[in-house]
């Protein structure tokens, strides 16, 4: 079984680059500028890094690694 | 083992296949998609990573610790800087004609696209018309209508033309009002977004009555003939108005100039700028705030009041005038005039009649009053040197003091050098006219007869006169792709 915690740790980096992909094309077509935006960025991040620690601390009664996913 | 992702090969392909696009089809305009849509490069690279995390994850296999390993993060940052210069150059002059670059303002890149703006209203003869939120160039003239007509262009800085009509169709020209009240709207607080930019050239017609109301982030407004009140309130304006019937007030963040002339009202000016040219004004003059550049005052019939954080200048009447940074230089004064700075000036006087008070830290005064009988004077100077020049039959109780320097008597008759201590010295004298107390703590003190030359030659010549506000030149046509 896959614990849920390398699946958000694993996820993390193609969602926040999706993210900057997705900003970056509302920048270029003129709907919001970049310099507004990129805050999304760090609220992204800290939800990712949020979920992770919730998902380890729901993984302690059983010890780590096993964690459903 | 840690399986190897497959988007970074995919990724290279596709690149691969991009160039080889170029180089077997020349004329496809490669680099302008690229600059447009190089974004679409990050979404995909995410979304592919994803997907494939996913699939990796539904089929059990092993996880990478991270989706994206730092070294790809380096190669994402180095594609954003590439990306965003990219687009940046694509709207670069050279390459395209029509575009042009402008400093000082935040959009470098860009090309400019105009469009018409024409509007007209039916209004009463005295209307005040309001112009908010306004950016650009404005002509104002009043003429014999009843009316208020507009037109002009709008300019629009965008890196492309859809942008731009985007931003032309958020920011269209109204002119609304009844007979009382007309507003000038341009709307082009909507257009935001740091790739775009939007100014207008405008000019407007309203009636002889008018009174004009504007504000806005960075007009330019030249207006004349209109009879109403004029005021202005902007963060950065230059301001050009003649033949104004009433009250003018300006209120400026920042200036180059404000220049008004043969005004019949008031005129009050506040704020930050840089030069102030006055001429022939019929009512009082205000000035508050820090004006940094020349200022030339000329022909003010009413009083001028002059404050800044560190200076204070009042006249009744001012003939000539003129203030640069430290300098003070006026002619032809009708007080009480009264001149207090915390600052050092070199001041300049010519042809003042009633009372003059000086009160100042350090700097030269060189007084020459002229006309009789002759204004009493009170005359204060902390580090400085102080000359007198007297017309030869002057009526004065006349005292002068330097406390650490000397005084020389070039004037002779009444007036004596009086004994002191160490140091310092005083002259004094009377002939039965106006007090006269000059008092310099350091610094030498002359009181001389005043010569022809310093009568016929006022200090302040006929001053030299502005060149007009230059106006913004036309931006070229829109290009078409």
């Amino acid at each position: 079984m896959i614990g849920a915690r390398s699946l958000l740790a694993a996820i993390r980096g193609p969602v926040l680059l999706l993210t900057l992909g997705l900003l970056m094309a509302a920048d270029q077509l003129d709907r919001m500028s970049f310099s507004r935006t990129w805050p999304v960025l760090l609220i992204l991040f800290g939800l990712f890094k949020l979920a992770e620690h919730l998902s380890s601390q729901d993984s302690q009664p059983n010890g780590p690694g096993e964690t459903r996913a | 083992m840690r399986r190897a992702s497959l988007v970074a090969p995919l990724l290279l392909i596709g690149i691969g296949l991009l160039f080889l696009a170029r180089n077997v089809f020349p004329e496809l305009q490669l680099l302008d998609y690229l600059a447009k849509y190089w974004p679409l490069l990050l979404v995909i690279w995410g979304g592919l990573r994803l997907l494939e995390i996913l699939v990796w994850a539904a089929t059990s296999k092993p996880l990478p610790m991270h989706g994206i390993a730092s070294g790809e993060w380096v190669l994402v940052i180095f594609l954003c800087f590439a990306g965003v210069s990219l687009h940046a150059v694509r709207g670069f002059s050279a390459w395209l004609p029509g575009s042009r670059i402008e400093l000082g303002g935040l959009d470098i890149f860009g090309e400019s696209f105009d469009y018409p703006l024409s509007a007209e209203k039916t209004t009463g003869k005295t209307p005040r018309v309001i112009i908010e939120s306004f950016r650009g160039n404005a002509r104002i003239t009043a003429a014999d209508v009843a009316s208020v007509k507009v037109t002009g262009h709008s300019t629009i800085r965008s890196l492309d033309q859809a942008g731009a009509d985007r931003a032309n169709q958020e920011a269209p020209l109204e002119v609304d009002g009844d007979a009382n009240q007309i507003r000038i709207q341009t709307w082009q607080n909507r257009v935001s977004g740091s790739n775009r930019r939007i100014s207008a050239d405008l000019d407007i017609v309203v009636p002889k009555g008018a009174s004009i109301e504007a504000h806005g982030r960075s007009g330019d407004f030249d207006i004349s003939g209109v009879n109403g009140s004029i005021d202005i309130n902007a963060d950065s304006s230059s301001v050009r108005l003649e033949d104004i019937g009433g009250d003018v007030t300006m209120e400026v963040r920042g200036s180059d100039i404000l220049r008004a002339a043969k005004v019949k009202g008031s005129v009050e000016l506040k704020g930050r700028g840089s030069d102030i040219d006055l001429q022939d004004i019929a009512g009082q003059v205000t000035i508050n705030g820090t004006f940094t550049g020349n200022s030339q005052l000329h022909n003010l019939a009413k009083p001028l009041r002059i404050t800044t954080p560190y200076t204070e200048f009042n006249a009744e009447k001012v003939g000539e005038m003129r203030v640069t940074l430290g300098n003070l230089n006026g002619s032809d004064l009708t007080g009480p005039v009264r001149f207090t700075s915390s600052r050092s000036w070199d001041v300049n006087l010519a042809n003042f009649t009633n009372s003059l008070e000086i009160s100042m830290n350090g700097g030269d005064i060189n007084l020459r009053p002229g006309l009789l009988p002759l204004a009493k004077m009170d005359v204060r100077n902390r580090v400085g040197h102080i000359e007198l020049a007297l017309p030869q039959d002057a009526k004065f109780d006349l005292t002068a003091t330097s406390r650490l320097g000397s005084v020389d008597n070039e004037f002779g008759g009444p007036l004596k050098l009086e004994p002191t201590g160490r140091r310092g010295a005083i002259l004094r004298g009377s002939n039965g006219g106006a007090s006269v107390n000059i008092t310099t703590d350091n610094g030498q003190i002359v009181v001389r007869t005043a010569s022809a030359t310093d009568i016929e030659r006022p200090p302040v010549g006929k001053l030299p006169k502005l060149p007009a506000i230059p106006r913004a030149p036309l931006p070229p046509r829109p290009v078409e792709q």
